[in-house]
């Protein structure tokens, strides 16, 4: 009897070895347009599945929130995203496998360096572009200062956090809330001087996560695919073409990480005056 | 096979070759605007529907992006059926590892002919490209693109260029059909008026009012210059053609009415038309004439011999020249008659010289022929005698002469000179003497009738005598028989009966004479000795005579004379003739001949005189006096006085005289008024007729004339009436003595009272004692002259 279920096994493993193997569906939270976050990803994607032997597709949704609910839906199999913190969200299972090997990333309130606003206390009734209600740094960090602050504001969402900054540079915002290392990158880009009025605690920027489903093989192959990276040529080679399709000036690669690593997300969450949207 | 053409080069209008003309260069043009931007316009729609395809695939690609990036599937096959449905996309097909689907769209319906797609061949573009992003490939999107909208948009732009060009190609046309009807108005108005021209209306012209292009101007004014032009052509013409008609009706009228015969030929020689008064010379009609040939209407025989002569005209046609005819040519008429005829003919030429037949003139020689040979005889003749006349003498004696000279032949000619023949003429009138002459004429015709001499009167009553062939003694017997009749002949006259005698002179000729004057002159001194020992005798001329020796010497005075005149040796005298009445203030004078010799001396006129006269020099010397004396009248103006020059009987005979003498006064400046003639009695009544009018003649310019010798003459007052003579100038022998001869006196006082009773004045000559001069004082007689008073002189030349 073991034999026939070892031959069974064998011959369903063969064919199960012989077939294409479906990918894995790999969200990524988009805080950039599509086309930004496909030439981003995909040759990383690429790298990690040629390198860990699992096979990564890129799902995207039009705005951070749908990929976040495509999360929730359980259509993803791995997610590169910090919404999954939420209390609710935490209870869906997913586990931290990586992140990007930075020094974190701070919420901020700015407003343009020729702005007479100077205090938070000044932007009191006026109106605050935000990436989208479900941003981190970009909308619960920077809108939680402004309410333990005691400051009603009237934000407006842009879809991402470079839409918030342009709004911001139109004037049609008097501040916006903002992640600093994208707030950073746009203002070196397009010359822009902004003043800080607020700024968090630095949190970890967004981490590659695997659903309760992927198996711990091959989450931690693909945990060594991502942080291999940086050691490699090839690797390296990949992070570069990344970045240059970002126009960032410098490749990051990616560290290996755990659910320890974002416990301040966990209790950001857990404190927070902003109504969490899950 | 060239009508053809031609006939399809006239049957279009100039309007309708330059529309025909401009409409194949504009169709031509639109083709080949239509084959060089057709071509490159396929290539272009072609290109268009690539870039079309190309950018459909773009536009596309960009729709479905986001949808494939987003992997959602249903939007991408929703974007890509809107898109082709909204855009001319046949077919649309995304294929990627997870999906493959098509969609397709009818294509739109064609509204261009298939032919013009088949010509076009434009090929629906197809396009694909694979969407990679970061990579990673996502699926390959492929369209083709209908080519139908292209078709149609280059079917739209065709049909609008043909459209265009062909509006374009009426309104060219129409544009040029009016431009070409206004610049050829001009054109078709000369048309008009040249065929109202050519239909006869002289009139047309062509208006100018209207403009017209300057070279249509121009040509309009050429052709109302023309026009002009012909019309004065035409009315000269027609005047020439009328003018033309009135000269042939008159040449018509002419022809038939002048009494020329004129035939007209052809140029074949055949009759084409006979005038009246040809008809009437040929006797046939020129009817009948027609189509014959002229020799035998008009067959011409010579005069002489009655032998065929050849016609003028048909040398005329040969030669192409005039011919004359024969002057002894006859025509034998129908009826067999002669008639002598003389002719011309001529060719009738072109204008260019090429014969166009004859005509022939002829006239009916028959009256003149005969005129002349009556004038022929006349001119030989003596109209009163019939005999020969002088010239004709003179003629034969020349013949005789050469005869003698180079044959051995005998010629005897014979001096006739009949005496006391002035005797008859004075008492019974000229009638009288000219019957004498004739009965003696023919006495002496008789007797030489059948033989070969030569009768002849040469002058008055003086005969010649040619004997031929005949010797001294045959000839001697004939003239001695001869006299011996005329002194039997009796001539009565009014109851009057003269007896009259004959001298003759003869003489032989021989070949060592000169010329006939020495025959004359022999016969002539032969004939004046036998005159001068008393008539009826006969002398024979012998050169060793005594007393024709001395005649021979007067005849040496002829050479003296000559040479005299050669040498200038005669010169000229004047005589005073004083007048008697003391009224008469103007110097008279005579003029006299003096010859100064060799030697110097002066020889008076009564040594040579009388040979000049004898020898036909007289008329010489008159004329040599009249010439010098005018020339010092003319050259000495201070010389006022009156002059008064003598003229030999030969002058006065002479009927040239009087016009040598009007001539002479013509060429200076004197007064006419002071010249006078004198002429002896016996002259002027020796050529009465012919001295009465030289005086008529010369009275006209007031030269007056004055009777000399009067009274020497045997009937001088019988004459008197006749002669219209303002002097009567007495003759000497009258003067001299007469203041002791009273018959003499009584002779002259009778001459003064009857000049003065005819009213005219007196001249007594040789003046020469006071008696004389008494006795004419006493006479009353107007004018002396002689010795006693004035002597000749020379006349005062520088």
């Amino acid at each position: 009897m073991r034999k026939i279920w070892a031959c069974l096994a064998l011959v369903l493993g063969t064919a199960c070895h012989a077939a294409p193997q479906t990918p894995f569906a790999f969200g990524v939270l988009n805080h950039r347009s599509l086309q930004a976050t496909a030439a981003y990803w995909n040759p990383i994607l690429n790298y990690v599945s040629a390198r860990s032997g699992v096979p990564l597709e890129l799902h995207i949704g039009r705005t951070a929130n749908e990929t976040t609910d495509r999360v929730v839906a359980g259509q993803l199999d791995f997610a590169y995203t910090n919404h999954l913190f939420t209390p609710k969200r935490d209870r869906l299972g997913w586990r931290v496998l990586a992140r990007q090997d930075s020094e974190g990333i701070r919420g901020q309130v700015v407003v343009l360096d020729s702005s007479p606003v100077r205090t938070l206390q000044e932007l009191a009734g006026k109106t605050v572009a935000f990436a989208n209600p479900y941003g981190f740094t970009g909308y619960y960090v920077p809108m939680d200062d402004l309410l333990r602050a005691g400051i009603e504001v009237a934000p407006l969402f842009c879809g991402n956090q470079e839409a918030a900054m342009g709004q911001l540079l139109s004037g049609e915002a008097a501040a916006a809330g903002v992640n600093h290392q994208v707030m950073a990158s746009f203002a070196q880009r397009r010359q822009m001087k902004y003043r800080v009025l607020a700024e968090s605690e630095p949190y970890f920027d967004l981490a590659v996560m695997a659903s309760p489903r992927v198996s711990p093989a091959d989450g931690e192959k693909v945990r060594q695919a991502f942080v291999g990276m940086s050691r490699e040529p090839e690797g390296q080679r990949v992070l570069r073409l990344a970045a240059q399709s970002l126009e960032l000036t410098k490749a990051r690669g990616f560290v290996a990480a755990d659910d320890r690593d974002y416990r301040n997300y966990r209790s950001f969450f857990s404190q927070t005056r902003v109504p969490v949207n899950e | 096979m060239s009508e053809q053409p031609a006939a399809l080069s006239t049957r279009y209008s100039l309007q309708a070759r330059i529309l025909g003309a401009v409409f194949v260069l504009v169709l031509a043009m639109y083709l080949a605007t239509l084959a060089v931007l057709g071509l490159p316009l396929r290539d272009r729609a072609q290109q268009h529907l690539n870039i079309g395809a190309e950018r459909e695939l773009s536009a596309m690609m960009a729709a479905v992006q986001d949808h494939v990036l987003l992997r959602d599937y249903p939007a991408i096959e929703q974007a890509i059926r809107a898109r082709a449905f909204d855009a001319s996309i046949l077919s649309a097909r995304f294929v990627s590892p997870k999906i493959a689907f098509e969609t397709r769209t009818p294509p739109d319906p064609q509204r261009y002919p298939a032919w013009f797609a088949a010509i076009l061949d434009v090929r629906a573009p197809h396009a694909q490209s694979e969407l990679v992003v970061g990579g990673t490939s996502y699926g390959t999107l492929a369209i083709a693109l209908d080519a139908a909208p292209s078709v149609q948009g280059v079917w739209v732009m065709a049909v609008r260029f043909t459209l265009l060009a062909i509006g374009s190609l009426i309104g060219v046309m129409l544009l040029l059909r009016w431009h070409l009807q206004v610049n050829l108005r001009g054109l078709y108005a000369l048309r008009t008026a040249a065929r109202t021209l050519e239909s006869g209306d002289l009139s047309a012209r062509v208006s100018l009012a209207y403009s017209s292009p300057p070279e249509v101007r121009e040509t309009k004014l050429a052709f109302n210059h023309m026009a002009d032009h012909v019309s004065r052509l035409v009315a000269a013409l027609e005047r020439e053609h009328d003018e033309l008609l009135v000269e042939k009706e008159r040449l018509r009228v002419t022809i038939e009415s002048i009494g020329d015969a004129v035939v007209v030929t052809d140029a074949a020689g055949m009759i084409e038309f006979l005038n009246p008064k040809a008809e009437e010379l040929t006797g046939f009609s020129s009817g009948d004439a027609q189509g014959r040939r002229v020799s035998e209407v008009l067959p011409l025989i010579d005069e002489q011999n009655g032998a065929p002569v050849a016609g003028p005209l048909e040398l005329a046609l040969q030669r192409n020249e005039v011919v004359g005819l024969d002057s002894h040519t006859m025509i034998r008429r129908q009826d067999g008659a002669t008639l002598a005829i003389s002719d011309t003919a001529a060719p009738i030429r072109s204008a260019d010289g090429k014969v166009q037949g004859g005509v022939l003139v002829f006239q009916d020689e028959s009256e003149r022929r005969s005129l002349m040979q009556r004038l022929a005889w006349q001119a030989e003749r003596d109209h009163l005698t019939g005999l020969l006349n002088r010239r004709a003498m003179e003629s034969k004696l020349a013949a005789a002469l050469h005869s003698v000279q180079h044959e051995a032949r005998q010629f005897i000619f014979c001096y006739i000179d009949l005496d006391r023949f002035k005797l008859v003429n004075d008492t019974c009138g000229h009638r009288a003497g000219d019957a004498l002459l004739q009965r003696l004429s023919a006495i002496m015709a008789q007797r030489v009738e059948g033989r070969n001499h030569y009768l002849a009167r040469l002058g008055g009553d003086e005969f010649g005598l040619l004997f031929v062939d005949t010797a001294l003694p045959e000839a001697l017997d004939h003239i001695q028989g001869l006299r011996d009749e005329i002194s039997r002949f009796r001539f009565e006259w009014d109851d009057k009966v003269f007896r009259l005698g004959v001298s003759l002179g003869v003489t032989e000729l021989h070949g060592a004479m000169t010329d006939i004057g020495e025959i004359l002159a022999q016969a002539d001194t032969a004939c004046y000795h036998a005159k001068s020992v008393g008539g009826s005798a006969i002398q024979v001329y012998e050169k060793t005579h005594p007393a024709l020796q001395k005649i021979n010497d007067e005849m040496q005075w002829v050479g003296a004379i000559t040479k005299a005149f050669e040498a200038h040796r005669f010169a000229l005298y004047r005589q005073q003739k004083v007048a008697l009445s003391p009224a008469i203030t103007t110097l008279h004078y005579e003029i006299l001949l003096r010859l100064r010799g060799e030697d110097g001396t002066i020889i008076s006129p009564g040594e040579f005189l009388p040979a000049a006269e004898r020898y036909g020099l007289a008329p010489s010397f008159d004329r040599w006096v009249v010439r010098n004396f005018f020339a010092y009248l003319d050259t000495h103006p201070e010389d006022e006085a009156n002059y008064a020059i003598n003229l030999s009987g030969r002058s006065l005979s002479d009927p040239g005289t009087a016009e040598f003498i009007l001539d002479e006064i013509g060429q200076y400046h004197f007064d006419p008024e002071r010249i006078s003639f004198e002429v002896t009695e016996t002259a002027a009544i020796d050529s009465l007729d012919a001295c009465e009018r030289l005086i008529l003649a010369l009275q006209s310019r007031g030269i007056q004339f004055a009777l000399d010798d009067f009274g020497k003459g045997q009937s001088s007052f019988g004459y008197l009436k006749r002669l219209p003579v303002a002097y009567l100038k007495i003759d000497g022998d009258f003067v001299r003595g007469m203041n002791h001869d009273r018959e003499k006196l009584a002779i002259v006082k009778a001459m003064h009272t009857l000049g003065h009773e005819l009213g005219k004045q007196t001249i007594a000559e040789q003046v020469e004692t006071e008696e004389e001069l008494a006795c004419l004082k006493g006479m009353g007689v107007d004018f002396v002259q002689g010795y006693l008073l004035h002597r000749p002189a020379p006349l005062p030349v520088d």
